[in-house]
């Protein structure tokens, strides 16, 4: 338990310090773009905060998927846990993409490819979540968001390639169209990248041990019910 | 300073920040009922 606090601990620490690094970085090492200006910096942690959200969501497809094979209530916390931090991420990536479209393309959403694939794919996990506390039994919710985490996750394809396979004014990074990245932008985007990644972690550990600990209030609140208690 | 930058990187730095209090707000509720319940067993 304070081996796991101290864990927690590090994680949180190292978190804070990576994102004020790489805040730092956004602002005063990475170069203002040519084309966009200022505003181009959104670019660095909206990437982040979509590969958190598209990573979180795979661990959901495979924590459902393990779930499903094995009946282990511990793969189905990691898949629930991991799916509400996606969603938080994925959240923050539609609203500051939002933010950049509006002086980018003058308006801040259009029914494009991507951003219709990412809307849809919003809904379905916001439904996962509601869903989750909606039906009775635990085994059959676990069993039914399990089947829908692995479902929902094409999404993820889906949205990594609705702006390669059809016509589309979102930017394609990793090609390199419609934004040329300097080497000193490609560090920043890394590093943001590899501080959303361990800040995901960090949320995660903390997620799953709350979990357990609702886990360990249900059994023992079962516990108590079947002892005659009715004072709580 | 883009008042949609400033607004962006608000979003940035408070949202993960409120995912992690309300996490450690949940799991401290749920110890307290814990508690709360293991304490009304021993009475």
């Amino acid at each position: 338990m304070r081996k796991k606090g101290l864990v927690n601990g590090v994680l949180a620490g190292l978190s804070i310090l990576m994102f004020l690094v790489a805040f730092g970085m956004v602002f005063f090492y990475a170069p203002r773009e040519a084309t966009m200006g200022e505003v181009q910096r959104i670019f660095y942690f909206h990437v982040a905060t979509a590969w958190v959200g598209f990573f979180g969501f795979f661990i959901t497809f495979l924590g459902g998927a393990v779930y499903l094979a094995t009946n282990d209530r511990r793969w189905d916390i990691l898949a629930f846990s991991s799916a509400e931090i996606g969603l938080v991420f994925i959240t923050m990536t539609l609203v500051t993409g939002m933010l950049w479209a509006k002086p980018a393309w003058g308006t801040y959403w259009t029914w494009e490819p991507r951003l219709t694939i990412s809307a849809v794919q919003w809904l379905l996990y916001v439904a996962y979540i509601m869903l989750r506390g909606s039906v009775l039994s635990p085994e059959r919710e676990a069993r039914f968001a399990a089947v829908y985490g692995i479902a929902a996750f094409v999404t993820v394809p889906l949205s990594w390639f609705a702006i390669r396979w059809w016509r589309t004014i979102h930017p394609q990074i990793v090609s390199g169209e419609g934004m040329a990245l300097t080497a000193k932008m490609t560090t920043t985007l890394l590093f943001s990248l590899a501080t959303f990644t361990l800040m995901y972690v960090t949320l995660l550990r903390q997620r799953i041990q709350l979990e357990k600990t609702k886990d360990q209030l249900a059994t023992l609140r079962l516990q108590h019910e079947q002892a005659g208690h009715s004072d709580l | 300073m883009p008042i949609y930058l400033v607004v962006a990187y608000v979003i940035f730095c408070l949202v993960p920040v409120g995912l992690a209090v309300s996490i450690a707000a949940r799991r401290r509720k749920a110890e307290r009922e814990i508690a709360a319940l293991q304490r009304s067993d021993h009475a």
